[in-house]
Parts: C-alpha cells; structure tokens; sequence
C-alpha cells in the first residue's frame, strides 16, 4: 500500500529539492560564518594596534615620571631644620681659658 | 694641680670616676656624694646590668613601663639630646650597639676572641618613637626597639653629682666620668685646669694643652678609645644613628665646653657623626671647641684658646 503523500513519480522530485535546499543553507551558513570571522578578525587587528600604541604612550608617561628621580639627593648630614635646632646645647657662661697649673683631671675619649 | 683642690679617683661605670673639691675636708663627704648617684644611675640606666630598670623596659617588646624618677630623667635628657643634636644622638641605637658586639661590658667584650664574631647593623628605630608620660611616669619603646641612655646618662650623672656634691660640702666641686667633666659651686681661683688629650686615661702630665674651666661641663668623645675586635674589623662605640654603624668620622677626638656636662657630652657625640661640617655647626651654636683630626692636626671653633701650630 502506498501511504506518501506524493505519487510515486513525485517523491523523488520532492527528495531532490531537500537536498537541494539543505545544500543552500550549508553554502549559505558557511559564507556568513566566514564573513564574521573576517569581521571580528578586523576587529581584533583594530583592537590590537592600539594596545600597541597604549603601551608606547605608557612607556613615555614612565619615562617623564622616572627623571625627575634620578635627581633627588641624598640625605643632608646637616640636622633636619639647616640652621640651629630650636632645643641646641647652651654655650657656656665663661669660655675656658688656657691653664698653666697642673690640671686635676684628664678630658679625653672613654 | 688646680690652687687648693684635692681629688680621688675610682672605677664605675665601665670608666674612671674622679671627684675633686676646693677644701680637702670636703672630699669624703663629695665621694660619699658621687657614689651613691653612681650607683643609682647604674641601676637605672646601665644596658648590662640584668636587674636594671633599662633592661626591664628594653624587654617590655612595647608595653608601657613605669619608671623610677632618675630614668625618667634620663629619658628625658636623652630625648632632649636628640632633639638638640637633629638626632645626630639618638638613644634608639641599643639594638645595633647589640648587633655591633657591644653587648657586655667593654672589658667583657674585649675578652673574648672578637674574630669569631660577625656584627652587624641596623639603623636606629628614631627617637620621636619613644614615649615618655611624664604625669604617669612611664616610658614607652616600640616592640623591638632597645635604647641606649650611655653617654647621656654618664654625663647627667655628672652634672647631678658635681651640684649635688657642692650643696652638701658647700665647697666648689669638680665630678669627672670618664672625661666627661662637670663642675658646680665655687671654682678654684684660676679655675678648674683640665688637660684635653685623645684618652682620658691619659697622664696629668702628658702631652696635649691644658684649659681653665670655671662653671658648666666639659666633654670629649673619641674614636680612639672604646674599641673591640671583630670579623669585620675593629669598631668603635660613636654610632651614626642613620646607619646603625660606627660613624666614619675625619675627626678622633672632640672636645667641648658647654652649659651643662650633658649638653657638651651631645655636642662632641654629635660632632663627631655630622663630620666635615661638625666645625661650623659647633660655631653656629657658640660653643667653644677643639677637633683633632685623625692625622693629628687641631681645629679649634669658637673661643676655645688657640694653640700653637
């Protein structure tokens, strides 16, 4: 018994035209997969020149920031303030003089 | 010997004590004077001494410690030292002293075999670190942080001896710890006459010029003395707070006239770690002064009496 719904000469004619429809769809799904893989491939090119540029431009900020540096100076061995510290050792009320007696001790390292 | 005055000498404190009054009927009761503020100030602020007060605060890895009224004078004086001196003397440098091998008694430390000893060296903590109550009564030091009171302690002792000593004999009295000289009442006519030289070991009669001194301190500090044996080298105790290590100074000996013993005792210290530029920072202060460089040759700043060259 024959249940398709196309005579018998038809089903033939009806395979062949799904082929023919899925072949379509193949070749038309394969040209849209490649022409968006040449689109985000453009992108990625564009993307990546200007990584390049933002390292150059990293590169000079590094540069200016870094000469500024090179010319601090070492630490003063003058006490912090230059001048006199505002708590100095207090000078003597008489200076000393020179001695002719006999000295009663000795001022040295210890 | 200056007109009049009598003297008597004694070990303490790792140094030469020496008293000396106008009137010899006053010099029992001046030593008796200076012993006891000796040995109250070592309790106090002695490094080596394992039942000092200074031991149990270097220990207290940060906590707040009480303190005895003479430590906390001593705290006070050496953080007024640092200030003074823009922290060219800082008493944080305990840990590095430590480090260097300076850990015992300077008789200790020259006693064992120094070549089998690697010092090293740390910068010291900062005096602006430590913190002192005075309405509590306590002093506080970071964790890790170990203070040496040396110097400035041994100077103070003098000055509250040579008053102490004067108020109780009411004669004129001269205390010298190690060189480190300070004189209170009635001086001697002609002053007190003190011979300047790289050691106060030094013999009354030795080399080097002799100055008259009528009030006030004065102290030397040396390279040339307190110094041991290494690994590395031999060191010496004038410690450069900013590199923790022995200054590397053109000058061996400073000496200094000044208000106050403690006050001539951080003048010379600092003279010393600062240098080239010691001689200006002595003149800008008006403190007389005398340098000896380490060939031998003398600067002297100020109204220190010049010498013949």
């Amino acid at each position: 018994m024959h249940t398709s719904p196309y005579p018998p000469g038809d089903a033939a004619l009806a395979r062949d035209a799904a082929a023919a429809r899925l072949r379509r769809l193949t070749v038309g799904a394969f040209a849209g997969a490649s022409a968006l893989a040449v689109v985000f491939a453009g992108v990625a090119s564009a993307t990546t020149h200007h990584a390049r540029k933002a390292v150059t431009v990293a590169k000079t900020a590094v540069t200016v920031t870094t000469l500024p540096a090179v010319n601090v100076s070492a630490p003063s061995a003058t006490p912090p303030g230059g001048a006199v510290a505002t708590a100095a050792p207090a000078a003597p009320a008489q200076t000393p003089t020179p001695s002719y007696s006999q000295p009663v001790v000795t001022s040295g390292g210890s | 010997m200056s007109a009049g005055a009598t003297s008597f000498s004694f070990q303490a404190l790792g140094t030469t004590a020496t008293v000396a009054v106008t009137g010899p009927e006053a010099l029992a009761r001046a030593r008796e004077v200076l012993e006891r503020e000796l040995d109250a100030i070592d309790v106090a602020c002695s490094r080596f001494r394992p039942d000092s007060e200074l031991t149990r605060l270097n220990a207290a890895s940060g906590d707040e410690v009480a303190v005895s009224g003479l430590l906390l004078e001593a705290v006070r004086v050496a953080l007024h030292a640092a200030e003074a001196s823009g922290g060219l003397v800082d008493p944080t440098v305990g840990k590095t002293m430590r480090l260097a091998g300076y850990d015992r008694p300077m008789t200790v430390v020259r006693a064992r075999d120094g070549r089998l000893f690697r010092p090293s060296f740390e910068p010291a903590a900062g005096w602006r670190k430590i913190e002192l109550d005075e309405a509590r009564g306590t002093v506080r030091a970071p964790k890790g942080v170990e203070l040496d009171l040396g110097a400035t302690a041994k100077a103070l002792a003098a000055d509250r001896a040579a008053s102490a000593a004067a108020r109780a004999t009411g004669a004129g009295v001269l205390v010298s710890l190690g060189g480190d000289i300070a004189v209170a009442g009635e001086a001697p006519p002609g002053g007190w006459s003190i011979r300047i030289a790289d050691d106060h070991a030094a013999p009354l009669d030795g080399p080097g010029p002799a100055v008259s001194v009528h009030s006030g301190g004065l102290a030397s500090s040396g390279t040339t003395v307190r110094r041991w044996a290494t690994a590395r080298g031999e060191l010496h105790h004038i410690v450069d707070p900013r590199t923790g290590r022995p200054a590397d100074s053109p000058w061996r000996t400073v000496t200094v006239a000044a208000a106050t013993c403690v006050d001539a005792n951080t003048a010379s210290t600092a003279a010393l770690v600062l240098g080239e530029s010691a001689p200006a920072w002595l003149g800008e202060r008006r403190l007389p002064s005398r340098l000896v460089r380490l060939d031998g040759s003398v600067a002297c700043v100020g109204a220190w009496p010049a010498e013949a060259a």
